[in-house]
């Protein structure tokens, strides 16, 4: 069946999407200027729209058909959900409302351990979009048989959605073991930068703020009572190469602290990438390894003996491979090939079953055509 | 000719050009014709009789026409293709290591022309000759003479040392087509109500009858020699009645059969076998039912299966 349009934009809207998640986190990792980030952000957040409007429309196109149970879960109505509304509301939409609420980045407003969780669930819930990728299996044809198609949509849904909610819940899991988590290890380094410079007399700041800067690279920079007492790097490389959420800020008494927040978002990167590198290749292994698999042990020996039973003049025998042979398939299939062809074939013979390759259809069709 | 045949030869030349009876033969595709008359009667005879198509005519009157129509075009086909086969490509290399006497070849083409014309002018003898005629036409039969001569097993055997055809394969194969052209002959004997002395169903002749064909036919043509109308009959016997029928005599039964319903060009889906090998392997299940021999089939069965065929 053609594909509409409509359909079509989807499938390449999918696409593009992931490709966009990628890239996001490959620029994340490579240190990309802000500039051309913040662009990745917004186009995140208009699929992020797009993709809303999509299954609010679907739904209530489908709830006017009394189909919404139906789309909903079956039709990968679940994944349009997970996918789009969680997104909207807390990965691209509060980063943009951030962006153009000035450049302060929502999560960006103080340090606590809050912030930290929140800029994880804005990673986290990125990884939602890859539950996209199992619409564009449902449109890849990789077999004519409705039952693979159904087989493999079922199979990898199961097995993404469970890698996804394992990353999810796991993510989090993993960060409540303080003695294992990157993430708390740098966050006691800088929690303890700061008790260090806010408690530290005037005399030895300067002194104490150098030797922290040596031993903690997160340390952007330091003011003291409006007075710049250290800075990591010049205006324009702090200007292009950090966003609003790049960085974060502390004040203890008079002195107030930037810290690098990239760290910790290049390895939410490599855990995002890790995470839809699995579902790619688990995805390519279903469809390029266990889908012709399925199709020769189940669906083409079915085709086969379907197509015998309903063509009076096909004759072609089951292909058995000798190492499947025991399979309840195969079984069926030599008893279609030791039983069935040969009683068709006398049947032939003997005129009980008449055969005409013509079929009715063609025939009425040259009476249409005068 | 009355304006109706052309119509009906006009209906019949589209229906002749539908798609699905391409890589059928001329008499293959008269037969498909045929039971699409038979099969889809009830909604082709109000459409046809219908004042837009045959005004006028009955679905009796008007199916004589069509079917005599349907012959004149399949012939018109056939022999389009079989009169320059008759009368130079059929190889008469054989007959030196069957006969001493010097034979008139262009007569002998003649005579087999005029046979197989005879043949062909009863529906039941174009019937009985799509099996053997295809599978001179299709060729696909010789292919496994070259394979036979190669692996020198029962076949062979049954050919060099049995019949003692001591040739070529190319004399062998010239033998097994002349076998299949004159193997519906026996049709020509054949009139109403004489359906004691062959099996419609099975396609199989009993000895007796066989024997009075062969005496009958070597007067007609007296210039082909015995054993090929020993081997062109006796293809129509079956030999598990008759366990001396030639080698070649059941090879020819074998291949006729096979062609019969062979279709060149099929399409193998995938997760089936391909269509030789799944015709030699159901043929051997029915083998008592026609009459063939199972060994026979068997390593053609092996050879199909090898060559992926």
């Amino acid at each position: 069946m053609k594909r509409s349009f409509w359909e079509n934009l989807v499938v390449g809207g999918i696409i593009l999407v992931l490709l966009q998640t990628v890239v996001d986190d490959v620029a994340t990792l490579a240190d990309w200027p802000w500039n051309m980030r913040k662009i990745l952000l917004y186009l995140g957040f208009l699929f992020d729209l797009f993709f809303t409007v999509e299954f609010l429309v679907r739904l209530y196109l489908s709830y006017v058909e009394g189909q919404a149970k139906e789309y909903f879960f079956r039709g990968f109505g679940w994944i349009d959900l997970l996918a789009s509304i969680p997104l909207v509301l807390f990965s691209s939409g509060p980063v943009v409302y951030g962006l153009l609420a000035g450049g302060v980045p929502v999560f960006g407003l103080g340090r606590s351990l809050n912030l930290l969780k929140t800029v994880k669930i804005v990673r986290v819930a990125r990884i939602l979009r890859v539950l996209r990728m199992l619409k564009v299996v449902k449109q890849l044809k990789q077999t004519d048989s409705v039952m693979a198609q159904r087989h493999i949509g079922k199979i990898a849904s199961s097995v993404l959605t469970t890698c996804i909610l394992v990353f999810s819940v796991g993510s989090f899991l993993i960060q409540s073991v303080p003695e294992h988590s990157f993430e708390q290890m740098y966050w006691s380094s800088i929690e303890s930068a700061c008790q260090t410079l806010g408690s530290a007399p005037s005399a030895e700041l300067p002194t104490e703020v150098k030797r922290i800067a040596s031993v903690l690279p997160s340390l952007l920079k330091v003011k003291a009572e409006g007075k710049d007492l250290y800075l990591r790097h010049d205006s324009f490389y702090l200007v292009s190469r950090f966003g609003p959420y790049d960085y974060f800020y502390e004040q203890r008494g008079s002195v107030e602290l930037y810290f690098d927040y990239r760290p910790l978002n290049r390895f939410q990167a490599e855990q995002s990438l890790l995470i839809f590198a699995i579902v790619l290749g688990t995805l390519l292994v279903l469809l390029f390894s266990y889908a012709p698999h399925f199709a020769v042990t189940v669906t083409d020996p079915l085709f086969v003996m379907l197509k015998g039973f309903k063509e009076p003049s096909y004759n072609l025998e089951v292909k058995i491979p000798s190492h499947l042979k025991n399979d309840e398939v195969f079984r069926l299939a030599e008893q279609y090939n030791e039983e069935y062809l040969p009683l068709k074939q006398r049947n032939l013979s003997t005129g009980e079953m008449e055969v005409s390759d013509i079929k009715w259809e063609a025939v009425s069709e040259l009476f249409k055509k005068g | 000719m009355p304006p109706e045949v052309d119509k009906a030869k006009a209906f019949l030349e589209k229906l002749l050009s539908n798609p699905m009876l391409q890589g059928y033969t001329p008499l293959q595709r008269e037969e498909q014709i045929l039971q699409l008359f038979s099969t889809q009667a009830s909604q082709l005879a109000p459409i046809l009789t219908s004042k837009e198509f045959f005004p006028g005519k009955s679905w009796t009157t008007l199916l004589p026409l069509l079917i005599q129509a349907l012959f004149e075009l399949t012939d018109r086909d056939l022999w389009a293709t079989w009169k320059p086969f008759l009368d130079s490509g059929l190889s008469l290399s054989f007959l030196p290591f069957l006969t001493k006497q010097a034979i008139p070849e262009s007569e002998l083409r003649a005579q087999i022309a005029t046979l197989l014309k005879d043949i062909l002018q009863s529906p039941e003898g174009r019937r009985v000759a799509t099996g053997p005629l295809t599978a001179i036409q299709q060729g696909g039969c010789f292919k496994y003479i070259d394979e036979v001569f190669e692996r020198r097993s029962y076949i062979h055997f049954e050919i060099t040392k049995v019949q003692r055809l001591r040739m070529s394969k190319e004399e062998i194969k010239g033998i097994l087509t002349m076998t299949l052209l004159l193997k519906s002959s026996y049709i020509l004997f054949i009139s109403e109500g004489m359906h004691t002395y062959t099996d419609r169903i099975a396609g199989v002749i009993q000895g007796s009858f066989g024997e009075k064909v062969i005496r009958s036919l070597q007067k007609r043509i007296p210039l082909l020699p015995l054993p090929l109308w020993e081997s062109a009959i006796h293809s129509n016997m079956s030999f598990q009645e008759n366990r001396f029928l030639e080698a070649t005599a059941r090879l020819a039964s074998i291949f006729a059969s096979r062609y019969r319903t062979f279709r060149a060009g099929q399409k193998v889906d995938r997760g089936a076998d391909t269509p030789d090998k799944s015709w030699f392997n159901v043929a051997r299940k029915n083998y008592k039912f026609y009459g063939f021999d199972i060994k026979m089939l068997d390593e053609l069965y092996m050879i199909a299966a090898e060559m992926g065929w």
